[in-house]
């Protein structure tokens, strides 16, 4: 038995069998939770590459798994990965189950989740965006299937993520082979600009971020939750892979520029969107924007500063939160458009007395996205506010107009929800498990925000241990 | 010799292939095209990987033709609009100006190719000069049909064309045998899901 065989090879297998099941829903994603919170305990307790006693068994996890010639290397630093993607896999599992969603939705979450942890283990790790790629292919198929319609936002994520595929792998052959041969000086150039085009098409960065707002408008809420997580979650963890693999490239001022760039424009942007939106699920593209902004902006000064593993473990807690707030706001949402099958603002007035925990919970996601004070999101957005004032203040204050375009946006989607003539019944219309779900969600916001304790150190340790060895 | 005469005939079957993508407006003769594409590179990449696995990399080709196809053929719908700009009516003669306008643009393509391709080619000296501009070609044809229509069709002919052009070069750049598993596996994903998107938009699933 092998490490990636765990966690790569047992979802891989159980995406194809639970396929076969998923007409049962309870069942489907019942199975599915189960495994998902044992591979994350797995994940927490299982010493990879040193010999494991129970009683007088004696066995040892391999970190290598060979196919084809080639390797899959998952060793004990990067434990912190699967932790994190099968702890959210299980949390969008549990949300399903009360949630209008198709049931395949499951079994193809696990099989991205799959493919999304072997991108990031595999051995030369410029193949991992071949399996990103696929990855995003079944996205695009599972947000069409859900939504029941094709829109422009779904065609422009497929074309934009396979024209950027090919660039990221010649730059990762060209990084390579630059390393055996360094005279080859020329080749610097081309793959800077190369790196510059490849990673804007996959991070969905400016000026080739348009599907965000595209998709967000057409596709069912609670799977475009889940897929706005962890796209972003982890092809960025695969350009900080990527750039850490060469020394010049992670270095090199260009691409330092590049990344400061694209995070002033996509928190601008992103922001003033946000403030103007009308309809609920473009503002939660234009809040990923912003998100995607502010890892930008980290990630730049992560490679320039002293503390880099450090400064890069910040997006861990980032990221806890943002699982939590986009997991909640995929829930809620869908529970909104179940009713009159649009989220748009002028579809939503008076949303606020039918129901009150879907409204309440949109908004408290939205305040978590944006970093206010008291929600889950604060703790993570407040060192890195911190940070860009200190290193690169024009970048602090592109950072805080995002959050700000997002906390503006969720005002404004408050106040059409509480638009409110007559109260109906002050519980609203949601099903008892639906309100505990949600009610559960507001509290675990709300309480991580007043004792980031609870979570800060946890989540930053586990950054600190994958970003100290990889 | 005759290897490099191979190359020039593979490359006259591309441009021709990639020309007719571009104006052509019957799905089946599109199909056809792409099949004919998918052989010339057949011809490029064998003489860089052992036959056994080009093969694979011709069948996996169409494969995915083979799954576009067959999921446009069992649709009710099967008319120009479904892959032609959206405001076509059926029946309408097809204006000759886009057509033109596409191959001239295909015609900047090649132009711009040949004059910087002593340059790229200096960047893969691995390569032989004839498949890096059957690639590149293959790349700029693939990048102008998924930029000139908005269908699914004639986006997934243009991804396809796109792969198969990287595909080209990157084959003799690293003839690995899981990066060409993989490489399939990706072609196979793109023709899967955009078949499966072509039957949802045609109400088939409602």
């Amino acid at each position: 038995m092998n490490a990636p065989m765990i966690w790569i090879g047992i979802p891989a297998g159980l995406t194809i069998a639970l396929l076969g099941v998923s007409r049962w829903k309870k069942l489907t994603i019942g199975i599915a939770s189960l495994t998902s919170l044992i591979l994350t305990g797995l994940g927490w307790l299982l010493p990879v590459g040193k010999l494991i006693n129970i009683g007088n068994l004696t066995f040892e996890i391999n970190p290598i798994w060979t196919i084809l010639g080639r390797r899959f290397v998952l060793e004990s630093a990067d434990r912190p990965l699967v932790i994190f993607l099968n702890l959210a896999l299980a949390f969008w599992f549990i949300g399903a189950l009360e949630c209008d969603v198709f049931t395949p939705f499951v079994p193809l979450a696990m099989g991205i989740n799959a493919l999304l942890i072997a991108a990031n283990l595999v051995q030369p790790f410029y193949y991992g965006v071949i399996l990103i790629l696929i990855a995003m292919v079944l996205g695009v198929g599972m947000a069409a299937t859900g939504s029941h319609r094709v829109g422009q936002g779904m065609i422009r994520l497929l074309a934009f993520q396979t024209l950027g595929m090919p660039i990221l792998l010649l730059i990762g052959w060209m990084t390579s082979s630059l390393e055996i041969n360094p005279t080859e000086t020329a080749q610097l150039f081309s793959i800077r600009l190369l790196a510059s085009v490849g990673i804007g098409l996959l991070l969905a960065v400016f000026p080739f971020h348009g599907w965000l707002g595209m998709i967000s408008e057409e596709s069912n809420p609670f799977l475009l939750s889940f897929l706005f997580f962890i796209i972003p979650f982890t092809t960025n963890i695969f350009v900080i892979l990527f750039f850490r693999q060469s020394a010049w490239l992670s270095g090199s001022l260009w691409m330092i520029a590049y990344f400061r760039l694209s995070g002033f424009l996509m928190t601008t942007i992103g922001g003033l969107e946000a403030a103007f939106h009308r309809h609920v699920g473009k503002l939660m593209g234009y809040t990923i924007m912003v998100d995607i902004g502010i890892i930008q902006l980290v990630i730049s000064l992560g490679f320039v500063t002293a503390e880099t593993q450090a400064f890069l473990a910040i997006l861990f807690p980032f990221f806890f939160g943002s699982m939590l707030s986009l997991g909640l706001l995929g829930l809620s949402s869908r529970i909104l458009q179940e009713d009159s099958n649009q989220i748009s603002l002028d579809s939503l007035a008076g949303a606020g007395a039918r129901y009150p925990f879907s409204s309440i919970a949109i908004f408290v996601a939205f305040l978590s996205l944006a970093g206010f004070p008291l929600t889950a999101g604060f703790p993570a957005h407040l060192p890195i506010w911190q940070n860009l004032f200190l290193n690169f203040p024009l970048g602090g204050f592109s950072a805080l107009v995002g959050s700000l375009g997002v906390l503006i946006g969720s005002v404004r989607a408050l106040s059409v929800f509480m638009r409110v003539k007559t109260v109906v019944h002050w519980l609203g219309s949601e099903t008892i498990y639906q309100r505990i779900l949600l009610g559960i969600g507001i509290l675990l916001l709300l309480v991580l925000g007043i004792l980031p304790q609870l979570y800060f150190p946890f989540a930053f340790n586990l950054g600190l241990i994958f970003m100290g060895t990889r | 010799m005759w290897i490099n005469a191979l190359r020039w005939v593979a490359l006259i079957l591309i441009a021709l292939a990639g020309a007719y993508n571009l104006i052509g407006n019957d799905w089946r003769r599109i199909g056809f095209a792409l099949t004919v594409e998918f052989g010339a590179i057949f011809i490029l990449v064998s003489f860089d990987i052992p036959l056994s696995l080009a093969l694979v990399k011709l069948l996996e080709g169409w494969m995915a033709i083979a799954i576009l196809a067959t999921s446009l053929s069992t649709l009710p719908l099967v008319s120009k609009q479904i892959f032609d700009y959206a405001d076509h009516q059926r029946g309408e003669d097809d204006p000759l100006s886009p057509k033109l306008f596409r191959i001239f643009l295909a015609a900047l393509i090649t132009i711009a190719l040949v004059i910087n391709i002593s340059f790229i080619h200096n960047l893969f000296l691995m390569i032989n000069l004839v498949q890096t501009i059957a690639g590149l070609l293959l790349l700029g044809l693939g990048i102008l049909m998924c930029s000139f229509r908005q269908s699914i069709y004639s986006t997934a002919i243009g991804l396809l064309t796109f792969m198969g052009g990287f595909e080209t070069l990157f084959t003799a750049l690293e003839p690995s045998v899981l990066l060409l598993g993989l490489l399939a596996g990706v072609d196979l994903a793109i023709a899967s899901v955009c078949a499966w998107l072509i039957f949802i938009q045609s109400g088939a699933i409602e």
